[in-house]
């Protein structure tokens, strides 16, 4: 889904999150209220006790129960008498992922609620919303925050580069504190350290909603829906093959199977459930799962932020899942040697596995090689990636490895971002291969974009050089001793920021302008 | 890292943004400074009496011996980057080593003359118009003016060096070569200029030099018989073009690569007594280097594993047993900020209680006629959903409902009621309970 789509959101049973969507187009503070009545702030004790009885897990992916994130942050604020912060995590990094922009989009009041719920209970010194420099959701929360003049505590908006490790807690926390903005070095819990050396809560803006859901309309009520031990909806983002991509509310309990026939797709040859760290599942698989972490967990996928991509049936799944390793390899943060060499080898291997050449067992032996060694778990999920695809889709592999192939294109129904919003990659390297004489010092000095081949010239993949990596790039083209490599900018490079930063400013304006403030014509 | 500039007018909500990466370094900036604190450091040394014995001291020494650092690097920079392009004994890593060598060098030489430069003005060795034109002072020695015209060159050289990346595409690339080549010339006569403008060279200052300029004429002979020898029309042609065994492939670390004999037919190893054993023939009969294997394949940083073979080796073993595919991945991703092992979930061990439903419900060709069905395009319907192991209470069918109005216009606003109750976040709310 581009940032220029409109998603379609559905809603299964009774609406929590999406209530109120039909009769208005973006919920503002007045039809908030009309739709949810008044918030009445709870106390730090009720606040646990309603977390923990409607069983509240993080929306972000890792599924921790709230409750106990709630008694970490007040614990260590209590032992070492500091306030707290709370943290809004809306910068959904993922590009498959859009539940979280649709929420700061529609019905933003609901977000800002539960974090005003968490911050009066925690008596925090201030609120963060983290939200990624797409464009997308940020002036809606703006005019959401601007409506609200009293809140527990001062509220403020970061912006943080729209790139895939963005959502990662540690790199939002440091992208506030004002440092680079990737995983820290040595894993530090957000609630003993986390914004300006204060415990810190911080949690997906789902999680939120779903509290301010909960503080609403009761605990009874919202255990009413889903299964009993995870009670409440889910938000499901369906893309991929789906003839309609939407977002779908579903209380847990209902089959994946209902959820796809919603959005018009079949499972066709896998699933894709918990985004480009989860894991692929077949489609007899898909038809028995129910959507619940447990249910996913059981036919072997993921539940983790809510991401389905049906991968339809006239896509060559090898070619997409390749084609996204290299993107994750791309978007490493580049600190961590393992991460740095060991991602990109694992895309050529893929790519070996497509081409005929390679074997799933290298892939197996190299994503050992990176489990566990890093700064934070990108390659750990990039490895369970490519691993339940290779299992998922076994004839496939077998097609591609010992006849010629599947012979289909890829689609590219696996979203990938591209053009302005690439987190600053623009430049691909390109090789004039009359020129090149098998020198090999680009590889030596590239080893993470460039291999030579038994010929020693090289090969590399056509993806765009990562920002992180792109002073390498230019060193390698400055010392090719034939001069025969070159950076070129990719078609959809983006003009000089300021030029695009002062049209988005001057956009905001005219929007602003207007008399009919409230309903806007928002994405999402 | 600054953080980029708040909006701080008529904003009630604080806005900042962050930026991966570090700062941006300001090269000017260092130099600008670093040149400044210099300056300053001289000019308050010469307000005590040892102060100014030193910046004499100093002075007299640059005077001296600063041109001939200049010579030094200069003729090191030459060899360097005349050694750097060679391929035949020098792996990747000694040439990349050999280009840092060289740059290192110019940079030592450019600033060196800089200084030699300024020092002999200052001393009233040569006019500030012997600097910038060639035999300027019609009275001083002819070599002063070799010395400007080598400067030229040595210019030229180091802008032609650093300026390389502009020579790709819209220039034509060996253009760049003819221009650099100044740097010989350059050498030469500084050498000339160096030997004789100022005090008499001794001898062995003399000698050196004279090896060092037949080494690099040789050596120069050397790369220009390998460069021309290569695209030479009707030779015999070498094995292959561009590869050279030694210096093709080097990996940083172990080629993990599998053998030719899985999954296709096994490679059939005859170690001839004319080629090396780490050649293999093909079916179609052409060649093939042997791929390395390791028993595991752990990277293996440092060991270049290219055609190692002995002779008698027996061809490449075939590739160990799969690993059994890891059970479970431990999920770090999902450990969200705490990785205590005691804080485990307790709620995941629930017992299922509620029967499945039932399975003929979904059988495939249900499935693909219910599939034609496209609910979004018959605009906003409730229907009933079959559902899972949720049951609803009794007396209540959950429906579907699709919201239709994402791309709706704005609609007439509707008029403002009054709040029931308090304001939402009224000021009040702080500090409840």
């Amino acid at each position: 889904m581009s940032s220029a789509a409109v998603t379609a959101v559905g809603c299964i049973g009774p609406a929590r999150l999406t209530a109120g969507f039909d009769a208005f187009r973006r919920l503002d503070l007045w039809a908030q209220t009309e739709v949810y009545g008044d918030l009445d702030l709870v106390s730090y004790g009720e606040l646990v006790r309603i977390a923990d009885q409607i069983r509240l897990q993080g929306r972000g992916g890792a599924g921790f129960p709230f409750a106990r994130k709630l008694t970490a942050v007040a614990e260590s604020a209590r032992r070492r008498s500091l306030p707290t912060v709370v943290v809004v995590n809306a910068t959904e990094g993922e590009p498959a992922a859009w539940k979280d922009k649709m929420l700061l989009n529609r019905a933003p009041h609901l977000v800002i609620d539960g974090a005003a719920l968490v911050a009066s209970a925690l008596r925090a010194r201030e609120i963060v919303f983290g939200i990624a420099d797409d464009g997308v959701a940020g002036d809606s929360l703006l005019a959401a925050l601007r409506e609200r003049q009293h809140l527990p505590a001062p509220p403020r908006v970061v912006t943080v580069p729209h790139r895939f490790l963005s959502g990662e807690g540690g790199a939002l926390v440091r992208g506030i504190n004002g440092e680079a903005h990737i995983p820290p070095g040595k894993k530090v819990r957000a609630s003993d350290s986390g914004v300006d050396g204060l415990p810190t809560l911080l949690s997906n803006a789902e999680t939120f909603a779903q509290l301010a859901v909960a503080v609403s309309i009761g605990v009874e009520e919202y255990t009413r829906v889903g299964l009993p031990e995870e009670p409440g909806t889910v938000l499901l983002t369906v893309s991929g093959s789906a003839r309609q991509p939407s977002i779908i509310e579903t209380p847990t309990g209902v089959p994946l199977k209902e959820v796809l026939r919603i959005c018009g797709a079949t499972p066709g040859q896998g699933v894709l459930t918990g985004g480009y760290h989860g894991r692929w599942i077949t489609p007899e698989a898909a038809s028995q799962a129910e959507v619940s972490r447990r249910g996913f967990a059981e036919v072997g996928g993921a539940l983790g932020a809510g991401i389905i991509i049906p991968l339809g049936d006239d896509t060559c799944p090898l070619g997409e899942v390749a084609r996204v390793m290299h993107y994750l390899a791309a978007e490493s943060a580049g600190q961590c040697g393992p991460c740095r060499l060991g991602m990109p080898e694992m895309a050529r291997l893929v790519n070996s596995v497509l081409d005929g050449t390679g074997s799933p067992d290298a892939v197996h032996a190299v994503a050992g090689a990176t489990k566990g060694r890093g700064a934070c778990s990108h390659p750990d999920g990039t490895a369970r990636f490519a691993l339940s695809a290779l299992e998922t889709f076994v004839e496939d592999v077998s097609a591609h490895l010992y006849h010629n192939g599947c012979g289909r294109p890829v689609k590219g129904v696996l979203p990938i971002p591209e053009g302005p919003d690439d987190g600053g990659a623009n430049h691909r390297l390109e090789v004039d291969w009359s020129r090149c004489d098998g020198h090999g010092l680009c590889a030596h000095i590239l080893p993470e974009m460039v291999r030579l081949d038994s010929n020693g010239f090289p090969a590399f993949p056509g993806a765009p050089v990562p920002a992180w990596l792109e002073p390498q790039a230019r060193r390698a083209v400055d010392m090719c001793p034939a001069l025969a490599l070159r950076l070129t900018r990719t078609a959809s490079a983006p003009a000089p920021d300021a030029r695009r930063r002062a049209e988005r400013q001057r956009a905001a304006k005219q929007r602003a302008a207007r008399t009919d403030r409230s309903i806007k014509r928002t994405h999402g | 890292m600054p953080r980029a500039s708040t909006k701080r007018v008529k904003e009630p909500v604080q806005t900042t943004s962050s930026r991966t990466g570090r700062p941006r370094r300001r090269p000017f900036l260092l130099l600008a400074t670093g040149g400044t604190a210099v300056l300053a450091t001289l000019t308050a040394a010469n307000l005590t009496e040892w102060g100014r014995f030193a910046t004499a001291y100093l002075f007299v020494t640059l005077n001296f011996y600063i041109g001939v650092v200049s010579l030094v690097s200069l003729s090191l920079t030459v060899m360097a980057g005349l050694v750097s392009t060679d391929r035949i004994i020098l792996k990747i890593g000694h040439r990349v080593l050999f280009q840092g060598i060289h740059r290192a060098t110019a940079i030592l030489a450019m600033v060196a003359l800089g200084i030699h430069i300024a020092v002999k003005v200052l001393a009233a060795h040569a006019a500030l118009g012997d600097a910038v034109v060639p035999f300027f002072s019609q009275g001083r020695s002819l070599f002063i003016g070799f010395g400007t015209i080598a400067a030229y060159l040595m210019l030229l050289s180091f802008w032609v060096g650093i300026a390389r990346i502009r020579f790709i595409g819209r220039a034509r690339p060996w253009l760049w070569r003819v221009l650099h080549c100044s740097a010989y010339a350059s050498w030469l006569v500084a050498l000339a200029h160096g030997l004789n403008a100022g005090r008499p060279a001794a001898t062995w200052v003399v000698v050196s030099y004279l090896a060092c300029v037949i080494g690099v004429s040789l050596a120069l002979l050397v790369r220009l018989y390998t460069r021309f020898g290569r695209y030479a029309p009707g030779t015999r042609a070498e094995r292959a073009i561009g590869v050279n065994a030694q210096t093709a492939v080097i990996p940083r670390f172990q080629d993990t690569r599998v053998p030719l004999a899985a999954p296709r037919s096994p490679v059939d190893v005859r170690p001839e007594s004319s080629q090396p054993a780490d050649l293999s023939r093909l079916d179609d009969g052409s060649y093939e280097y042997a791929p390395v294997t390791s028993p595991g394949y752990a990277p293996n940083f440092g060991q270049a594993q290219y055609g190692q073979a002995s002779p008698a080796s027996p061809p490449a073993p075939p590739p160990p047993p799969s690993a059994p595919p890891p059970a479970e991945y431990a999920d770090p991703r999902y450990r969200d900020d705490l990785d205590d092992p005691a804080w485990q979930d307790e709620w995941a061990e629930a017992e299922y209680a509620e029967p499945g439903y039932p399975d003929e419900a979904y059988r495939t060709d249900t499935y693909a006629e219910e599939y034609q069905h496209d609910y979004w395009a018959e605009g906003d319907q409730s229907r009933e959903v079959p559902l899972g192991r949720w049951t609803p209470p009794p007396g209540e069918r959950p429906r579907l409902r699709l919201i239709t109005n994402n791309d709706a216009p704005a609609g007439p606003r509707q008029p403002r009621s009054q709040p029931r109750g308090r304001q939402r976040g009224s000021a009040e709310d702080y500090r409840a309970g």
